[in-house]
C-alpha cells in the first residue's frame, strides 16, 4: 500500500514536471524553437516573446528579411514593405517591444543582428527608455534572446504562460494574427483613443497640467546623465560597433509638445543630452544616421496628432517613413543647438497659444510636412 | 539551498534518499555520512565560505562539551562556550545593529561594518549552547563526532529549525538499521513535506506577493489607508504562518523520510484562548528554550510574582532581539512579554476573586479573538521595516489615513446612497498599494483553514486516532498528490513566485 502511494504520488510529480514543457515543446506558441507543424500559424501579440520566434524562425531561417524595426510600442505598426524599402532594403521585420528599455533594445537588435542577415536598422529612440524606474519593470526572457545554446530555452519550456498560449491554441482560443504583416498592428485603436484624448474635457485636464509663463528649457546636466550616456554607448553604439555590415537609421521619436511642456527644463534637459549623444556617435559612424521631428510643429503642436502624449497617428508614421527616404529631418551635431533653441521655443509659443484657450493647431494636421515634401 | 526550489526537490533530495535508501541497512556509519555529507553541501549551497565558520562552531563546542562531560569539569569552559557562542551571534547580527543605535543617538559617524550574517547562526548557537548546558548539567554521556556533527547540521532542521534537543535527534541517528519499513516511512515524510510545501508555496507566496506592495508603500513614506493596513496586518499574520509551519512540515517531512522524528514546532497556534497557551502553540522548540535555558535558569516563577514578570520581561525582549537585530524586533518582544505579563496578572486576578480559569464557550471564543487580533497587531511590527514605517501602518489601521474602497466597491456604495465624504473611490483596479482587493479572499480563506481545519499533525493522526487520519489510501494519495504537483507547477513554471522562508532571515 505504501510502495503504491508513493509510486503514484511521485509518477504524479514525473508527469507535472515534463507534460507542461512535452506540451509547449509540441505547440511552440511562440515559435521560439520552431515553426508550426499540424497547425496553421498563428503569431501573438505578446512581444516579448514573439520577437525571439520571429528572429530565430523568420529572420534566422528564412531571405525574407534584411531590415528590423527597434524600439517601442511607438514604433509599431509600420508596413514591413514600405519601411524597408525607405530603409534601403527588402522587407523589415517589426521586432518592437512594448515599454522596452535601453537593455531590452539592446538584446533585441543584439539577437536579430547575430543571423547575418540583417542589413539595415530602424532603431527609434525614445525619450523615457532608459528611465530606471521604468527599467524595474520590464521583464524580458534575455534567455530566448541572449542565450545560443538550446538549454537557455529551458525557461521557455517551463513557463506559464508559454504553457497556457499552447493550450489555448489546441483549444482554439487563443488570440493571434495570421502572418507577421498583421503583428502588433491594432487597425483603428488610432482613432478612438485620439478622439478621447482631444475631448473638450480632456484638454481641459491638459491645460490644467501646464504652468503660465514656467520654463521650457534651461536646466543643465539632468540628473540621471551617466544612465543616459551608459544607455547610448553600451545599449546602441557598442551593438553598432560590433555589425559594421549594417546601417543604422536612428529615429528620435517625436512626442506632443505637450509632454514636452509639462515635463520641464530638466526632462528637456534629457531630450537635449540624448541628441547630443546620438549625433555625436553617428558624426563618427558613417553608417549611421540620426532623425529626429521635435521641430515640426505640425507633428507635435498638433494634438491630433497623438491618441496620448506620446504615441502618434499613421500619418506621423508615414512622415517618417518617408524622412527616411528622402533624408530629410537629419540632424548632424552642428545643427544641433540651433535646433535645440528652435524646438524650445517653439514648444513655448505652443504652451501659450493652447494656454489661451486655442485648440494649438492651425489647418489640417501635418500641413507643414505636406509643405516641406 | 531552498526546500521550496526546484535543485533541492528534483534533485538534491530525490539523489540523498536514493544513497541513503542503499546504505542505511548496510552500515551506521556510512548513512550518517551520506546525511552529513549531504546537509554539509546543502548548507554550503548558498555561501561555501561559511562552512568554515560552522565547522569551527561544531568542533569548538563538541571540544568544550567533551569537557564538560569529563567528572569535575570546570564552570569556566562552560561559560567560555556560551561566551563564544553568544560573542559569535553577537558579531554577525548585532554588530550592525548597536553601532548603527549608538551612531543615532550620539551621532558619532562611525562607518557601519558591512557583515553578512550566515545563515542559520541563530539556529545552530542555540542548539549547541542547549547542548552545553546539558553536558555540564551531566545529561550527555559519550556523544560521538560524527552524531554531534550530524545532530547540529541535519539539513532538515539546519536553516530554520525546528530547534532540536540532542536528547531527542543523536539517538535516533543509531536507529536506522532497525528501520521496519522505508516505503511506509517514504509515504508518510512525502506527505507531510507536501502539505507544507503547499503551505509555502501556493498560500504563503500568494499572500507575500499581494501585501508586500503595501509594507514597501509604508517604507517609501506614503500613508497606508484603512483596508490597505488590514490587508497588510491581517494578510503578514497568516502568511507568517502559514511560511513557518509550513516549512516546519518539511522539515518534519524530510526528517520522517530518513527515519528521524523532529520534533512539532506549530500546534494551531490562532486558536490560542490567551498569550500563554498562543506561545505554547507557536514556534513550539524556540518557546522550550527559551524557558529551559533562559526563564528558568532567570529564576522563572519560583521568587515571587516580581521576578516572574521582570523574568518574563527578560525572556521575551531578548526572544525578540533573537528574532532580528532591529528596534522593532525588541519592541515585539516586549510587546509580547507586556501580554504575557498581563496574561498571569489577570489570571492571578481571577484566581483571587475566585472566578473559573476556564470560561464558558462564548468566553473563549472572545479570548480567542482577542489574542488573536494582539498577536495580529504585533505582528505588524516584526514585519515593518522600521518603527515608522510600522507607525504609518498602525495609523492606516484606525482609519487616521483615511478609507479607500475600489472603483467596484465604490460605485456599489454609491448606488446604495451609502459613499460618505471621508471614503475615497481608487481610480482604477489598484487600491492604493493593493493591486487587487482580492487579497481579503485569500485572508478568508486562510483564517478559515487556521481555525477550522485540523492542522498537519492532527492530519497526519500524531496526536491520537481520527477518522480523517493518514492512511495509504487512495484519497489520501489524491491528497499527497494534489499537494506536491500544485506547488511543484508553481515552483518550475512560475519561478518568479519563488520567495525565501521568512524565518531564513533570522
Amino acid at each position: 500500500m505504501h510502495r503504491r502511494m508513493v509510486r503514484i504520488v511521485l509518477w504524479m510529480v514525473a508527469a507535472t514536471v515534463v507534460l507542461p514543457a512535452l506540451l509547449v515543446l509540441a505547440i511552440d506558441p511562440y515559435q521560439v524553437l520552431h515553426r508550426p507543424f499540424l497547425r496553421t500559424a498563428l503569431f501573438i501579440s505578446n512581444d516579448r516573446y514573439q520577437d525571439a520566434g520571429l528572429i530565430h524562425q523568420y529572420l534566422g531561417r528564412g531571405d525574407e528579411y534584411d531590415s528590423i524595426v527597434i524600439g517601442t510600442s511607438m514604433s509599431e505598426g509600420y508596413p514591413p514593405t514600405e519601411i524597408g524599402a525607405a530603409l534601403g532594403g527588402r522587407s523589415a521585420l517589426g521586432l518592437t517591444i512594448r515599454g522596452g528599455n535601453a537593455d531590452a533594445l539592446a538584446l533585441v537588435a543584439e539577437s536579430a543582428l547575430a543571423t547575418g542577415k540583417v542589413r539595415h536598422v530602424f532603431w527609434e529612440v525614445y525619450r523615457g527608455y532608459w528611465d530606471p524606474l521604468w527599467m524595474e519593470q520590464v521583464q524580458m526572457p534575455a534567455d530566448l534572446y541572449s542565450d545560443s545554446t538550446r538549454w537557455g530555452f529551458r525557461h521557455y519550456l517551463f513557463n506559464h504562460d508559454a504553457v497556457l498560449s499552447s493550450t489555448r491554441i489546441v483549444r482554439g482560443t487563443q488570440a493571434g494574427v495570421p502572418n507577421i504583416e498583421m503583428l502588433y498592428m491594432t487597425p483603428g485603436e488610432f482613432t478612438e483613443a485620439s478622439r478621447e484624448f482631444n475631448s473638450p474635457a480632456s484638454l481641459a485636464k491638459l491645460r490644467a497640467e501646464l504652468v503660465p509663463g514656467a520654463p521650457i528649457v534651461g536646466a543643465d546636466r539632468p540628473t540621471n546623465a551617466s544612465q543616459i550616456e551608459s544607455a547610448i554607448r553600451d545599449d546602441i553604439f557598442a551593438v553598432v560597433d560590433a555589425h559594421p555590415e549594417a546601417r543604422f537609421d536612428i529615429v528620435f521619436a517625436p512626442t506632443s509638445y505637450m509632454d514636452i511642456a509639462r515635463r520641464g527644463p530638466v526632462d528637456f534637459a534629457r531630450r537635449s543630452l540624448v541628441l547630443r549623444l546620438l549625433t555625436a556617435g553617428a558624426a563618427t559612424r558613417p553608417q549611421v544616421t540620426v532623425f529626429a521631428f521635435d521641430t515640426m510643429s505640425c507633428i507635435g503642436g498638433d494634438l491630433r496628432n497623438f491618441r496620448d502624449y506620446n504615441h502618434f497617428s499613421p500619418g506621423v508614421r508615414d512622415l517618417i517613413v518617408a524622412a527616411l527616404r528622402s533624408g530629410s529631418s537629419r540632424i548632424v551635431s552642428a545643427d544641433l543647438d540651433a535646433y535645440l533653441d528652435r524646438e524650445g521655443r517653439e514648444v513655448r509659443e505652443w504652451r501659450d497659444r493652447f494656454l489661451a484657450g486655442g485648440p494649438g493647431y492651425e489647418g489640417k494636421p501635418l500641413a507643414c510636412a505636406e509643405a516641406t515634401d | 539551498m531552498l526546500f521550496n526550489s526546484v535543485v533541492f526537490v528534483l534533485l538534491f533530495l530525490p539523489a540523498v534518499f536514493l544513497l541513503f535508501a542503499y546504505v542505511h541497512r548496510r552500515s551506521i556509519e556510512a548513512s550518517l555520512l551520506v546525511l552529513l555529507i549531504a546537509s554539509i553541501v546543502f548548507y554550503a549551497w548558498w555561501r561555501p565560505v561559511y562552512l568554515l565558520l560552522l565547522g569551527a562552531s561544531i568542533g569548538v563546542n563538541y571540544a568544550i562539551g567533551l569537557r564538560l562531560q569529563a567528572a569535575g569539569a570546570s564552570r569556566g569552559w562552560l561559560i567560555l562556550g556560551v561566551a563564544l557562542n553568544l560573542g559569535c551571534l553577537a558579531f554577525f547580527k548585532y554588530t550592525d545593529f548597536f553601532i548603527g543605535s549608538l551612531d543615532d543617538a550620539f551621532g558619532f559617524g562611525i562607518a557601519r561594518p558591512e557583515i553578512v550574517l550566515p545563515l542559520a547562526i541563530s539556529f545552530y548557537t542555540f542548539t549547541q549552547i542547549a547542548y552545553l548546558v546539558d553536558s555540564w548539567r551531566g545529561l550527555v554521556k559519550d556523544a560521538r563526532f560524527s552524531d554531534f556533527a550530524l545532530f547540529v547540521t541535519f539539513f532538515p532542521h539546519l536553516i530554520a529549525g525546528p530547534i532540536v534537543h540532542h536528547s531527542e535527534l543523536m539517538p535516533q541517528f543509531r536507529k536506522f538499521m532497525r528501520r521496519e519499513d522505508l516505503w511506509q516511512d517514504l509515504a508518510f515524510g512525502l506527505t507531510w513535506f507536501s502539505i507544507g510545501l503547499f503551505k509555502k508555496v501556493v498560500i504563503a507566496d500568494t499572500i507575500a506577493a499581494k501585501i508586500d506592495p503595501v509594507y514597501a508603500a509604508a517604507k517609501a513614506g506614503q500613508l497606508v489607508t484603512f483596508l490597505e493596513a488590514w490587508a497588510a496586518c491581517l494578510g503578514y499574520t497568516m502568511q507568517l504562518y502559514f511560511d513557518f509551519s509550513g516549512y516546519s512540515d518539511m522539515a518534519v517531512g524530510l526528517g520522517l523520510m530518513f527515519g528521524v522524528k523532529l520534533p512539532l514546532n506549530f500546534a494551531s497556534p490562532y486558536k490560542a484562548v490567551n498569550i500563554v497557551e498562543f506561545w505554547r502553540r507557536w514556534h513550539i522548540t524556540l518557546s522550550r528554550f527559551l524557558r529551559e535555558y533562559l526563564y528558568v535558569p532567570l529564576g522563572g516563577n519560583r521568587k515571587g510574582p516580581v521576578r516572574r514578570y521582570v523574568n518574563l520581561m527578560i525572556t521575551m525582549v531578548l526572544g525578540g532581539l533573537w528574532h532580528g537585530a532591529g528596534w522593532t524586533f525588541v519592541i515585539w518582544g516586549t510587546l509580547h512579554g507586556v501580554y504575557l505579563c498581563l496574561n498571569h496578572l489577570w489570571r492571578g486576578i481571577k484566581a483571587m476573586l475566585g472566578w473559573r480559569q476556564e470560561g464558558g464557550y462564548f468566553a473563549r471564543l472572545g479570548a480567542g479573538a482577542l489574542t488573536f487580533m494582539v498577536v495580529a497587531l504585533a505582528w505588524v511590527l516584526f514585519r515593518a521595516d522600521s518603527l515608522a514605517s510600522a507607525g504609518n501602518i498602525f495609523h492606516g489601521l484606525v482609519g487616521g489615513n483615511g478609507v479607500l474602497v475600489s472603483e467596484k466597491t465604490g460605485a456599489w456604495l454609491a448606488q446604495h446612497g451609502a459613499l460618505p465624504a471621508w471614503i475615497a473611490v481608487a481610480p482604477d483596479k489598484h487600491v492604493g498599494a493593493l493591486t487587487t482587493i482580492d487579497i481579503f479572499s485569500w485572508i478568508a480563506v486562510a483564517l478559515a483553514l487556521v481555525w477550522l481545519a485540523p492542522n498537519t499533525q492532527q492530519l497526519m493522526g500524531e496526536d491520537g486516532a481520527r477518522w480523517y487520519r493518514w492512511k495509504p489510501t487512495f484519497i489520501w494519495t489524491s491528497f499527497a498528490t494534489i499537494a506536491s504537483i500544485v506547488p511543484l507547477y508553481y515552483m518550475l513554471y512560475l519561478p518568479n513566485r519563488i520567495v525565501r522562508f521568512i524565518y531564513y532571515n533570522f
